[in-house]
C-alpha cells in the first residue's frame, strides 16, 4: 500500500510495477527472413535499387567487405554499438596492427586465487567445470575502479598454446562491463564475427586468427607504442553476464568454448 | 545479416513496447516494430553518424505505430486502456495488484486521462514504459528539451489534479 503523502512520481513507479504489458515477440528471425527474401528479389516494393545498394553495403561491412566501407562514418556508430560488448570494443581495419613480439599479456600483476576477488571489485563469475577449476596462475590487470582479473590455464593436450603466450592454453578475464578503460579488439573488416547466445546473455565468438587483442593502459616493455601492448588472438569468445563482461581465449571449438561459457555463474 | 538479426534481438522488447504505447493492439505493435526493423536497415546509410543507434530505431518503429494507428482509426493510449475493465477480448495490459490500493490507483489513472495527451504520453513513456529521455523524444518524434517539459509540465498537474482529489500527492 502506497503511503499517503508520496510523490506523483513514486506512485507513479508502483503503478509501472503493477503493469503488465503484452510479451514481445520474437522479431529478429522474421526481420531477418523479410530483409532475406527482399534481397534474393523474392518481393517487389519501392526505390528497389537504393533499398538493394544499402542493404550490399551493410552487408559487406559487416559479413565480409570493403576498407571503404568500413570507413563510411554513416555506418562507424552503428558498428560502433553493434560490436560492443560490455567493456570490450571491437574495431574493424582493413589491416591488422603490427604485432609485437615478446610483448606482454597485458594481464598484470600476478595475485592469489583468493586475493582476487578483492582486486577485482565485482563478483566474479565461478564456473562448475573441471578445466576452469583450479586456475595456474591469476592476474589482476587494474583499472581506474577495481581490475580485470584474468585466469590462466596451462597448456595440454587438446588445450594448445596460445599464440603470444608460452605455456597458456586457456585465458579468461572478467572485468566490470562498467570498465574504462576495458579491453579492445581490432579484427579484420573481413572476418567474420558470429553472434552466439550464452542463456540469455548475447556474445561474439571470434573464431579465426585475424584479430589482435590491446588492454589500453598498460605498458609494454617490448617496444609497443605506449599503452598498447598487441598480440594476436586466438579463438576468443566475448560475453556479458550479470554486468561482468567475460572473455575467453583458447584454441578450442565454437561449441566447446559456449559449453564452458554456460558453466560460468 | 547475422548482425542485424542481433540488432533486432536487442533492441525488439522496447520497439514493441513504444510500438504498443502507440498503436494500442498487440497485432498491430507486433508488425508496426517489425515493419520498422525493415525499414530501418534499408535506411542504415542515413544514419546520422555520432548518434546514439537505439533511439533512432525508436524513431523509425515509433513512426510505423503512428501511421498504423492512424491509417486503423484512433484507438485508446496505453493509460485509457489501462483503465477499462479486463477481459474486453483484445490483448490488454493488465494491472497485477501491487504496492498501490485499489483507489489510489484508479485515482492516479483518471487524473492521467485528464491531463493534455503529449503530457500524458511523455510521462506513459518515462514511468511506464521505462524509456530514457532520449528513447521518449524518438518514440513521441519531439526533442529531448520538449520531453522534459511536457514531463514537468504534466508531473505538476497531475499533482494539482490529486490534491483536488483530496489527496496529498
Amino acid at each position: 500500500m502506497a503511503e499517503r503523502g508520496s510523490t506523483v512520481e513514486e506512485r507513479l513507479r508502483l503503478l509501472a510495477a503493477e503493469v503488465e504489458l503484452p510479451p514481445a515477440p520474437e522479431l529478429a528471425s522474421t526481420v531477418r527472413a523479410r530483409l532475406e527474401r527482399e534481397q534474393l528479389g523474392q518481393t517487389t516494393g519501392r526505390r528497389p535499387r537504393a533499398r538493394r545498394s544499402i542493404a550490399v553495403a551493410f552487408a559487406i561491412l559487416l559479413l565480409g567487405g570493403s576498407a571503404a566501407y568500413a570507413a563510411s562514418a554513416e555506418f562507424r556508430e552503428a558498428i560502433r554499438e553493434l560490436l560492443g560488448i560490455g567493456a570490450v570494443e571491437i574495431e574493424r581495419a582493413p589491416e591488422l596492427p603490427a604485432v609485437v613480439a615478446g610483448a606482454e599479456l597485458g594481464l598484470g600483476e600476478a595475485v592469489t586465487a583468493t586475493a582476487a576477488p578483492e582486486r577485482a571489485g565485482f563478483r566474479l563469475l565461478s564456473s562448475t567445470d573441471p578445466l576452469l577449476a583450479a586456475p595456474d596462475g591469476v592476474f589482476a590487470r587494474p583499472l581506474q575502479s577495481g581490475a580485470a582479473i584474468s585466469f590462466a590455464y596451462r597448456a595440454r593436450p587438446g588445450l594448445p598454446t596460445l599464440p603470444g603466450a608460452p605455456g597458456i592454453g586457456l585465458l579468461l578475464t572478467q572485468l566490470d562491463s562498467e570498465a574504462d578503460p576495458g579491453i579492445v579488439k581490432t579484427v579484420l573488416t573481413e572476418a567474420r564475427i558470429e553472434p552466439v547466445r550464452i542463456g540469455d546473455s548475447a556474445g561474439y565468438w571470434l573464431g579465426e586468427r585475424d584479430h589482435v587483442v590491446a588492454f589500453p593502459g598498460t605498458g609494454s616493455s617490448a617496444g609497443a607504442e605506449a599503452g598498447e601492448p598487441l598480440r594476436a588472438a586466438a579463438n576468443t569468445l566475448l560475453w556479458e553476464r550479470n554486468g561482468v563482461t567475460l572473455r575467453v581465449e583458447a584454441e578450442i571449438s565454437r561449441p566447446r568454448a559456449v559449453r564452458l561459457a554456460r558453466t560460468l555463474r | 545479416m547475422d548482425a542485424y538479426e542481433e540488432i533486432v534481438r536487442r533492441h525488439q522488447t522496447t520497439a514493441f513496447r513504444v510500438a504498443y504505447a502507440i498503436c494500442g493492439s498487440r497485432e498491430d505493435a507486433e508488425e508496426a516494430a517489425q515493419d520498422g526493423f525493415v525499414k530501418a536497415y534499408r535506411a542504415l546509410a542515413r544514419f546520422r553518424s555520432g548518434a546514439p543507434l537505439r533511439p533512432w530505431l525508436l524513431r523509425i518503429v515509433a513512426n510505423e505505430a503512428r501511421n498504423r494507428r492512424v491509417a486503423q482509426g484512433r484507438r485508446a493510449g496505453l493509460i485509457e486502456r489501462l483503465q477499462r475493465v479486463p477481459g474486453s477480448g483484445e490483448a490488454a495490459p493488465s494491472l497485477e495488484p501491487g504496492l498501490l490500493a485499489g483507489a489510489e490507483r484508479g485515482e492516479l489513472l483518471a487524473a492521467l486521462a485528464r491531463l493534455p495527451a503529449h503530457s500524458r504520453e511523455a510521462i506513459a513513456c518515462t514511468y511506464l514504459l521505462g524509456l530514457s529521455e532520449a528513447e521518449t523524444a524518438a518514440a513521441l518524434s519531439c526533442r529531448p528539451g520538449t520531453v522534459k517539459s511536457r514531463l514537468s509540465r504534466g508531473l505538476a498537474r497531475l499533482r494539482a489534479e490529486l490534491e483536488r482529489g483530496g489527496d496529498d500527492g
